[in-house]
Formats: structure tokens, C-alpha cells, sequence
């Protein structure tokens, strides 16, 4: 879990980050669900950020490194190319669709990249959200066959309200 | 009331296809999206946000088509139809493009925009036969009175 504070007027404490898994090379149109989590399902999210690894020479820090290793298995993180691939859709608890294919590129803020190199369309704004996440039921789609060698992970942040 | 930031509760990703290219002209209008117009008689859509999309940002649209280039946004403008009135007339799409805006989302007042009126009108060539180009609506639910 990352470590944030209070960031610009999201007021959240509580971040939770998560690591979703591919083991498989990702089609068209594949969907990849969230595992149910009550630490998303029992808060209410008011911030999403995604995240990537930067893979454009001189820039520096990157937002995550090439490969993270969770449960002794060593997963390749998404660039910020594969971005563009990705959807996000949420279902809420009455198990609406409230968020429906949200490009991923539109909650990636990281502030190191000028727009020259790289188009961030959450630019350096924060996205601010009101949703209760049924975790279990939300998922994101794949629109493009050209994810990076398997196993893989898409890391999503979600922020918390501080009621939790 | 309209409030100082966009919170986001309901967001859908529309698009427009184009099944020829591009001529200067010519509209392409909304297909009928049931989520953006309820038919249960007691809830209204009411569009406080717009975002578009090109090739730069997403990839492919849900209906697996190609995105529009960034260059060819340039040849769109959009309006939005409330009723049977166009409310918004010809926005230049470039001004809904978060990136080209720092980020921001562009913020409507509350409108009940009627979907299947409303279009896109392409000012000059470029875009080609089978492309899209998306919209993502940020959206409340009201209930009617």
C-alpha cells in the first residue's frame, strides 16, 4: 500500500492500492474483475488514480518499476502505452453501472511527464468521485490485444472518504 | 446548483461512428443510448460534465473501432440538444479534451440533453470511413417531480 497524504482538495487518508493479476495474454475485449475486497466495499471512494510504468528515457522518477513481485511471482507493470487499452467500468452496491468504460489515461496523474511526451488527460488534477464500489462486480476491459508479456499487473489506486 | 468541482457519480463513454469518411458538412448524430435516457418515467439524466476522447487517449472505442487522431478533433464540433432545441451549438470538440485543458473537465448545468438530437458536424476532411470518436458523459439522476 502507498503511503499518501492529504493531496490538493481530495482530503483523503485512506488509499488503498490495487494490484489487479493477469496470467493470461489479454484479447480484445477481455475483462478482468476486481476480487472482492471489503476495504474498497466498506468505504466510500472518492478519488481514483492509475498508474504505470514509465518507460520514456530522461524521465525520472518513474510511477512504478518495470516488475513488482507479489506472492513470490514476479508480475510486469503496465506502461504508460498500454494506458490507452484500458477501461474502467464500477457497479455500485445496487449494482448499477454508475462508471462505464472510463479510459484509464483519464485518472493518470502523473505530474512528471510533460504533456510533449505523453498525453495525460487527468493532467495534474485529481479526479473527485462519490461512489459506494461493489468490488466483486467491477472490472476493466481490455479494447486492444497489446498487453505487455504475462503475468502482469494494472495497479489502481482507490481514496477513501475519512469516515471509514 | 452547480458546485465549485466536479464529484463524479455516473460516468458513460459514448461514441459516434463514422461509417464514411469525413466530409465537410455533414452531421453524425448520437445512437439511442438508454442509459443517458431512462424510459421508466421517473428519472431524468442530467449532463454536468463532458469529456472527448482520440486516439491518444484510448486506444479503441467498446465497439472496437479505432479512435479519430488528434489532428482530425480539430474537424469536429459538437452540439447538444436539449428537447428539441440545440442549447450548445457547435463546440469546437478540442475544448472538451481534458489534456488540452489542463485536466479539466468541461462542466454543463445540469442538461437533459436529448442524446439522439444531438451531433457532431465535421468542417473538413480527414477523418476516415470507420473510426470513432468518444464521449465520455459525466451524469446525475434525478428523480422527476
Amino acid at each position: 500500500m502507498l503511503n499518501y497524504t492529504p493531496i490538493g482538495s481530495l482530503r483523503s487518508q485512506n488509499s488503498y492500492t490495487a494490484f489487479l493479476r493477469f496470467t493470461q495474454p489479454a484479447a480484445q475485449n477481455d475483462r478482468l474483475y476486481f476480487t472482492n475486497d471489503s476495504q474498497i466495499d466498506d468505504a466510500r471512494v472518492v478519488g481514483i488514480e492509475t498508474h504505470a510504468h514509465i518507460n520514456i528515457a530522461g524521465v525520472l522518477p518513474y510511477d512504478l518499476p518495470a516488475t513488482v513481485e507479489i506472492d513470490a511471482i514476479t508480475y510486469n507493470v503496465i506502461t504508460q502505452l498500454e494506458l490507452v487499452n484500458i477501461t474502467l467500468t464500477i457497479v455500485n452496491k445496487k449494482r448499477q453501472q454508475v462508471i462505464s468504460n472510463a479510459p484509464f489515461t483519464s485518472f493518470f496523474n502523473y505530474p512528471a511527464l510533460p504533456s510533449f511526451l505523453f498525453n495525460t488527460p487527468g493532467g495534474k488534477t485529481y479526479r473527485k468521485f462519490d461512489l459506494d464500489v461493489l468490488s466483486g462486480e467491477s472490472y476493466i476491459t481490455f479494447n486492444f490485444n497489446s498487453i505487455v508479456a504475462t503475468p502482469f499487473v494494472v495497479p489502481i489506486t482507490f481514496f477513501f472518504d475519512d469516515k471509514k | 446548483m452547480i458546485t465549485p468541482e466536479l464529484i463524479i457519480t455516473n460516468s458513460y463513454l459514448a461514441e459516434i461512428q463514422f461509417t464514411q469518411a469525413g466530409a465537410a458538412g455533414q452531421r453524425v448524430y448520437f445512437k439511442d443510448i438508454p442509459t443517458l435516457t431512462p424510459r421508466d418515467g421517473k428519472t431524468t439524466i442530467e449532463t454536468v460534465g463532458l469529456e472527448v476522447f482520440t486516439s491518444d487517449d484510448l486506444n479503441t472505442s467498446p465497439n472496437a473501432l479505432p479512435l479519430i487522431s488528434s489532428a482530425n478533433l480539430a474537424t469536429l464540433l459538437l452540439t447538444l440538444t436539449v428537447g428539441s432545441r440545440e442549447r450548445c451549438y457547435l463546440i469546437p470538440c478540442n475544448t472538451l479534451r481534458s489534456v488540452l485543458q489542463g485536466g479539466n473537465i468541461r462542466r454543463f448545468y445540469n442538461l437533459p440533453i436529448n442524446i439522439v438530437k444531438s451531433y457532431v458536424q465535421v468542417v473538413s476532411p480527414g477523418i476516415a470511413a470507420g473510426e470513432s470518436v468518444c464521449f465520455n458523459f459525466y451524469y446525475r439522476e434525478r428523480a422527476k417531480i
